[in-house]
């Protein structure tokens, strides 16, 4: 049974979570600028799955980076829902969707590592 | 770089701030709706408009939103005729500023409404954040 890095990966997901609040964030900001287009991050299946470059250790000196979690890229939300005659593509009711979405996630997110965390306490006090 | 929860935060006082930035405009605009000018013939007050832009932030490393200008309406003026007025022209009209209740009154529901949404996620952002600082609570 291969072992499940269940802190690192919620790690990642809270990483690409705060990101996506963010961008969310951004877009309903500027639901009233003229000429913007919605964002949104790329799917966290994308970010989990991308492996970072590898650097070359020429040198046994060479230090190791700490592999963190992969780049999250922002892109162009590409199903609006409508654009405004100002060439504004921000709904204020799909950013509030996503919003909805990221907040039960976090949440899941954190109760998942606080349960994992009471497991770990437990066995660790015996 | 901070936490992208913090950056959120921030964008959304810039949503918030730009948006009361526009409410003040509105106001200003209602309550000079019937400012004429000091002078006979003269120009009275003009309707102002807001435009907002995507602005790079150097100290965030992100894009907000910003007042990017504050223009004049070129829309003409609301003539009528009141030869007694002290800004009458020769001919005894005045010009009325060229201020339309109903659109100011849309205007702000919008920009009530985006305030709000702005609102909403700031406070969201926050209960994110104490989730977060609740997990050393538990144990």
């Amino acid at each position: 049974m291969s072992s499940i890095y269940l802190f690192d990966v919620a790690s990642q997901r809270r990483h690409w979570l705060s990101l996506r609040q963010e961008t969310v964030s951004g877009n309903i900001s500027h639901a009233n600028t003229p000429g913007y287009t919605a964002r949104d991050v790329q799917p966290f299946e994308e970010v989990l799955q991308s492996v970072r470059p590898e650097l070359a250790t020429s040198d046994p000196a060479h230090m190791k980076y700490a592999s963190g979690p992969a780049e999250t890229i922002t892109r162009e939300d590409q199903v609006a829902w409508h654009v405004f005659n100002s060439g504004n593509s921000v709904s204020l009711e799909k950013e509030v969707v996503k919003a909805g979405e990221i907040n039960s996630a976090f949440a899941l997110n954190t109760n998942v590592v606080k349960a994992f965390h009471r497991m770990l306490l437990t066995s660790a006090k015996g | 770089m901070s936490d992208p929860l913090q950056i959120s935060q921030k964008i959304s006082a810039a949503g918030l701030d730009a948006q009361s930035h526009r409410m003040r405009i509105i106001a200003e605009n209602l309550a000079n709706a019937q400012s004429t000018a000091t002078t006979p013939g003269g120009d009275p007050y003009a309707r102002k408009t807001v435009v907002f832009s995507n602005k790079f932030d150097d100290v965030l490393g992100t894009n907000i939103v910003g007042v990017d200008q504050i223009g004049k309406d070129p829309a003409p003026f609301r003539i009528e005729r009141n030869p007694n007025h002290p800004a009458a022209d020769a001919n005894g009209n005045v010009k009325y500023p060229n201020v339309n209740m109903l659109i100011e009154m849309a205007d702000m529901r919008e920009a009530n409404r985006s305030y709000e949404a702005n609102l909403q996620m700031m406070k969201q952002s926050r209960a994110m954040v104490m989730m977060t600082v609740d997990l050393l609570r538990s144990s």
